[in-house]
């Protein structure tokens, strides 16, 4: 049975945590339905565009303002410059669905999974035990063979695995997907990696290549494996 | 008697090769084991005019024990905003290059601290690009 987020919160049901992706980012929504400027405005979205839902064609549903959008529907957005709305009255397409889980999202179009299909989904170790994330202390588990509808919230959470990356070739395990630079490097200094708070990052891609420094504040979202390179910075001579 | 490039050198040269696919990368034999290597067309950003560059370098025979360092980019670099680019860019340099020195300006960015088995020649590059782009 499908959740109905939008009536008051009852402390004995508690709602199912909502999400949104707009223009590539994540934002909680705190119910499941809400006029489209109201999203707008809980993004920190300005005032002379308007919401459109994302649709796995080129036509695309543009809201009115006050129009009542319903995340359970669709929760892949973009803004675009104020506009008359357009609905997409077209019947085979269908809108992009984002699971979140740990803040990390992935868009798909089916919103039927199971536990199984959407760690896979989520780039989740087949370890991690997910958990349906909702308005209270109390998470729902979610089994491998379980059921798993969009429509009943899109977000969850991850526990009870842990990632081993490399750095400079040395096994790093963590808890996380998502670390800062400066995490990172705290964590392989906390694993008695050779390194220093102040040495230079560096991702190094499955050929062995390396990418661009990664900044202590930037935010990294890695998988299992993923190699990291930390070195000294240079001196002027 | 000149001394072939030896293989940690040779292996040094394909991770640069491999890390900037699609850029022209020049190798010419020190006759020491070593080699002098140029890497065309990389970006350094809109802080510099022009912002693209070649950036060449030394990996000598003592690698990986000793330094890659220092590089040398395009003679006619300037920062767009007019200011002088001071030291450890130094102008009026030549990479020199056995089949013809090529007028350069130095950036001489070394590693005091740096682990042979960490701080590769593809790493010094990134650090030193990493560190002109940020200027």
């Amino acid at each position: 049975m499908s959740s109905q987020n939008s009536s008051p919160q009852d402390a004995r049901h508690p709602s199912p945590k909502q999400a949104i992706v707009l223009d590539d980012a994540l934002y909680p929504m705190p119910r499941d339905r809400m006029t489209a400027r109201d999203i707008l405005d809980q993004a920190g979205a300005p005032a002379g565009v308007v919401l459109q839902r994302d649709y796995n064609s080129p036509i695309d549903h543009i809201f009115g303002d006050d129009e009542m959008v319903d995340l359970r529907e669709g929760n892949v957005f973009k803004t675009i410059p104020h506009c008359a709305p357009v609905p997409c009255a077209t019947p085979d397409t269908r809108p992009k669905l984002a699971f979140v889980a740990d803040d990390v999202w992935e868009v798909t179009v089916n919103p039927n999974q199971t536990g199984h299909s959407l760690k896979r989904l989520m780039g989740l170790p087949h370890t991690a035990k997910l958990f349906r994330d909702f308005e209270s202390p109390i998470d729902q588990p979610i089994d491998d063979d379980e059921k798993v509808v969009f429509q009943d919230g899109p977000v969850f959470t991850a526990k009870g695995y842990s990632l081993t990356i490399k750095v400079n070739n040395n096994a790093v395990t963590v808890a996380k997907r998502r670390m800062s630079g400066l995490e990172i490097k705290q964590a392989a200094i906390d694993q008695k990696v050779k390194i220093e708070i102040g040495f230079v990052l560096y991702p190094i891609d499955k050929d062995g290549n390396l990418g661009a420094a990664i900044p202590d504040n930037k935010v990294v979202l890695f998988h299992d494996c993923d190699a990291f390179r930390c070195v000294a910075p240079d001196d002027n001579s | 008697m000149s001394v072939a490039i030896k293989l940690e050198v040779t292996e040094a040269i394909n991770e640069v090769g491999a890390s900037f696919p699609g850029h022209q990368v020049d190798i010419e034999p020190d006759d020491q084991g070593g080699a002098f290597i140029r890497v065309h067309e990389i970006d350094l950003g809109s802080a510099y005019k022009p912002s693209a560059t070649w950036v060449g370098f030394q990996i000598t025979f003592q690698y990986p024990f000793a330094d890659v360092y220092p590089h040398y980019i395009r003679h006619d670099i300037a920062r767009a905003d007019g200011k002088v680019l001071v030291t450890p860019f130094n102008h009026n340099q030549t990479f020199a290059l056995p089949s013809g020195g090529v007028s350069a300006v130095m950036v001489s960015r070394s590693s005091k601290r740096r682990d042979p088995v960490t701080d590769t020649a593809v790493v010094k590059l990134a650090k030193v690009l990493d560190w002109i782009r940020s200027q």
